[in-house]
């Protein structure tokens, strides 16, 4: 009786959970209501407050960042559709337009084939996907996509779904490499284009992936990284959603003169929503070797901690404070950071 | 009788040993090997491995590692350029005087004014002269030198004047870092190099110089 009436109410409530952190549905999304046609626009604005806690010189803090957002998606026809987020932000004084998606998704066989065509987010792991999740990544990112920034680039996603399900899925990606580092003012062309290949699987309750990606960019050593991650969406009776969320990856960098180096990563989110209240806690590790001729020498880990704290008091408004602290061999983050996001959707 | 022809063969073989052996010693220390020892010295960061190549010229390797080979890393280094052509060469991301790759910043006297280079292996050496208050009255450099590899626009220099600044008579340090009020900024300057071959170890290497201090600190920029 017990046991059936808890399964009732993590289905019932299954269905309605929406993570309160700002969660972006990927753009890769397999839900079927998006058959129907549709004019959607979203306004998100973002204010942030960074405070850097050490004592030091300076506070070389990105205070006073504002960006605005600007995201929708149209419908041509049933099976083609077009989506874009564009983003204007100010750091430090300086003014950067982004162009972070602007797509055309193609879905001929629907259950089976879909391809995206287009500037995109790279469809790696499950954090780049997700405009605004944290204030910042953790540092190991920048040895997968050259940057701790959301990557996007121009390239082809191709989704294949033999089984006619996203519960299993295979996802095939290639890019131009010239324009994904957001950090970089020099473009050049890639020696070897970013290329991914995935296998995925997706329910109302979790998602997971398997992903193999390569890169040679422009001015940047060779990268190969294998990675494997899972989340999962839970509910209860008492209406405290857990969140869980974890990525494994390992990475190697191969100069063309000079050592390579090997590193092994895993991050971690734990959250729970209830009311308007999210709490959340990102915990990741980095351990890095570099291996010359003869030599082999262990670089100090890397750990970043993120505590974050959320209040939404309306559906729009989303009220947060996040704790980043990162150490590697020295404090190298010890932040506080208040932030305030807006978003409003019209259909 | 074989017994004795037996000590003695071997007292002559021993006899021999010790000679060659005292011929080798002998002709090692008459070569200009580089005296090396790992020790910790006073102001600077630990394990360090100082190399004396003579002729007032030694180098210095520090065996704590970087924090990669892309990383963004702060050093502070305080010496006194004893002579009118002392030279000091900071080199970061490199993986030991033998291969000499990553990065090199010369700081170099001409009499009383204070120059630096920047260069990387297989790059043009890029010089600029910095303002006289980088050397004090008896030509101490107090410097800061962040230097970004792999992280972002190829290689970014990042220098800050660290002797004290004075107002009247009072002895103010610098109230704050960053990349607004940096005295060498490369990126400012449209420099651009990248290093071909990276290390995670970073060393310095002098001519007619005395370090006092030699350590690092977390990046200020971002």
């Amino acid at each position: 009786m017990w046991i059936s009436f808890l399964f009732f109410n993590f289905i019932s409530l299954a269905g309605t959970t929406q993570s309160a952190l700002s969660y972006r549905p990927q753009s890769s999304s397999l839900d079927s209501s998006r058959q129907e046609h549709q004019r959607t626009l979203d306004l998100n604005i973002e204010y942030r407050v960074q405070k850097d806690l050490r004592r030091r010189l300076a506070n070389n803090s990105e205070e006073g960042f504002h960006e605005i957002s600007l995201s929708g998606q149209y419908d041509f026809f049933n099976d083609l559709q077009f989506e874009f987020d564009f983003s204007t932000e100010k750091v430090d004084f300086q003014h950067q337009f982004k162009v972070n998606e602007a797509f055309l998704k193609w879905t001929p066989w629907v259950k089976n084939l879909r391809f995206r065509l287009g500037q995109q987010y790279l469809p790696v792991g499950l954090f780049n996907q997700r405009s605004n999740w944290f204030s910042t990544n953790p540092g190991f990112f920048r040895n997968i996509f050259a940057t701790t920034n959301e990557t996007s680039d121009l390239g082809l996603i191709v989704e294949i779904l033999p089984l006619g399900s996203p519960y299993f899925f295979l996802e095939l990606g290639t890019f131009l490499g010239r324009t994904n580092r957001s950090e970089d003012g020099r473009i050049g062309n890639s020696v070897r284009p970013p290329r991914l290949l995935s296998l995925k699987s997706k329910s109302k309750y979790h998602q997971s992936f398997l992903t193999h990606y390569q890169h040679h960019l422009a001015f940047r050593d060779e990268t190969t990284a294998i990675g494997a991650g899972s989340e999962f969406f839970l509910n209860n009776a008492l209406d405290i959603n857990p969140h869980l969320l974890i990525e494994v990856w390992r990475t190697e960098q191969e100069q063309t003169f000079g050592p390579k180096q090997q590193s092994e990563a895993f991050v971690t989110y734990v959250g729970l929503e209830w009311w308007k209240f999210a709490w959340g806690y990102r915990w990741s590790v980095a351990r890095s070797t570099v291996t010359g001729n003869e030599t082999s020498i262990q670089l100090p880990d890397e750990t970043n901690h993120l505590f974050m704290l959320e209040f939404k008091p309306v559906a729009q408004m989303a009220i947060r404070l996040e704790r980043v602290y990162e150490v590697q061999s020295e404090i190298l983050k010890n932040d506080w950071v208040g932030r305030a996001l807006l978003n409003w959707t019209w259909k | 009788m074989q017994l004795v022809d037996g000590n003695s063969r071997d007292m002559a073989s021993n006899f021999y040993f010790a000679v060659l052996f005292f011929c080798l010693v002998t002709l090692q220390g008459c070569a200009p090997e580089p005296l090396k020892s790992t020790t910790s010295h006073e102001g600077m960061e630990a394990h360090v491995m100082t190399t004396l190549l003579g002729g007032n010229q030694s180098q210095i390797l520090f065996l704590k590692p970087l924090k990669g080979l892309d990383s963004r890393e702060h050093f502070r280094v305080s010496a006194r350029l004893l002579r009118p052509q002392s030279n000091l060469t900071l080199h970061s991301h490199f993986m030991g005087y033998k291969n000499r790759d990553g990065v090199q910043i010369r700081f170099r006297r001409d009499g009383d004014q204070l120059y630096v280079d920047v260069g990387t292996p297989g790059a043009i050496r890029q010089t600029h002269p910095l303002p006289t208050g980088f050397l004090s009255s008896d030509f101490t450099l107090r410097v800061r030198i962040e230097i970004h590899d792999g992280v972002s626009t190829g290689i970014r220099l990042i220098l800050w004047n660290d002797n004290q600044k004075f107002v009247g008579t009072t002895e103010l340090p610098i109230k704050f870092l960053s990349s607004a009020n940096a005295d060498l900024d490369t990126l400012r300057l449209g420099w651009i190099f990248n290093s071909h071959g990276r290390g995670v170890f970073w060393g310095i290497e002098t001519q007619y110089v005395t370090i006092t201090n030699a350590d690092r600190e977390a990046p200020y920029v971002d």
